[in-house]
């Protein structure tokens, strides 16, 4: 089942810090790392599935943090963070080595929020209400409620990822 | 002798009062001519970049090579008020997306972000419109299969029709 994109939830929260449309080209045109190149060498964002884990983050403990925050978060966990591999928590090309779980923590460790303590359990439905869901190697929030997508962080008019049949791939327990 | 001593004070009380309403007044009159001015200069400054975007949909640039000049172009124009015209394709609470032109042949879209309040009862996907907004960023993107995309992010959006 697949839904508009609703920002509903967040109306509550200031207008200027909120989660836009093209949330991942943001991130990335402001960090300057985070893409790929496609075959007619142009640059695309890949940082839809960190943004994601975020915004999923920032949702279930009722939080918005701004991009200034995010993308200094970014910088740390590509510079500083290493999985127990030794693997950077995200490479300068936007691949998230780190499990969502791991990510999440990392993240919500550096806000000052509460944190996720365990994965949660996709097929019996246990977990936080939003989650990350994933199809065709994009990453979008997924409200886990009705498994619905509920925000695509590359929404643009070419409709990119708007009609992937997405499903859910990390959802966490807090 | 007692009158005038009465009136006296009263007509200098008047003439300051007077002159406190005049400079509100002629501040309002400042601000006004301002306003023109730089309505004046955003419509001649938009200008250029209402040429860059037909440009830019027609195809004929090397897109790898455009990132430089769209720093350039968000450089000179951010903060500038301009005036877009397009088909709404998405309606959040608080933005909307805006198609302004497209190359369907060639896969090249530009389009306008645009952050304005209660969006949701104002406007409708595929409703024609046209807003006035601040340049806040212009991002080039393309996605995995080549679409090529513009977009300005605008601020402080109002519809004009």
């Amino acid at each position: 089942m697949k839904k508009r994109p609703d920002l509903k939830y967040l109306k509550h929260i200031n207008q200027e810090n909120k989660q836009q449309m093209e949330s991942q080209n943001i991130l990335s045109k402001h960090l300057g790392w985070g893409f790929l190149v496609n075959e007619k060498g142009i640059r695309y964002s890949s940082l839809c599935h960190a943004d994601a884990l975020m915004l999923a983050h920032d949702l279930n403990v009722r939080i918005d943090i701004d991009y200034e925050t995010k993308e200094k978060f970014l910088n740390y966990a590509k510079n500083t963070l290493k999985t127990k591999y030794g693997k950077p928590y995200i490479t300068s090309t936007g691949y998230v080595w780190a499990t969502g779980l791991e990510f999440t923590q990392a993240y919500a460790k550096y806000i000052g929020s509460f944190s996720p303590t365990s994965n949660g359990d996709i097929k019996n439905n246990i977990g936080a209400r939003y989650g990350v869901g994933r199809a065709n190697g994009h990453s979008i929030v997924m409200d886990m409620s009705d498994k619905s997508v509920y925000f695509n962080t590359w929404t643009l008019p070419g409709g990119y990822g708007n009609n992937f049949n997405y499903v859910p791939a990390v959802r966490l327990k807090y | 002798m007692y009158k005038c001593i009465v009136l006296f004070p009263s007509i200098i009380l008047l003439m300051t009062i007077s002159c406190e309403n005049e400079k509100p007044n002629s501040n309002k009159q400042i601000d006004k001519e301002k306003n023109e001015i730089n309505s004046q200069t955003d419509k001649d400054k938009a200008k250029d970049l209402y040429k860059y975007i037909d440009k830019f949909v027609s195809g004929e640039l090397d897109y790898s090579l455009e990132q430089n000049r769209i720093n350039e172009l968000e450089n000179k124009y951010k903060g500038i008020s301009i005036e877009v015209e397009g088909i709404i394709w998405t309606v959040y609470p608080y933005e909307i997306g805006l198609t302004i032109k497209e190359n369907k042949i060639k896969n090249i879209i530009v389009g306008a972000s645009c952050q304005i309040g209660n969006a949701e009862s104002l406007f409708k996907v595929n409703q024609a419109v046209k807003l006035k907004g601040t340049i806040k960023e212009i991002i080039i993107s393309s996605d995995p299969s080549g679409t090529i995309i513009l977009n300005f992010l605008l601020d402080n959006c109002e519809k004009i029709s």
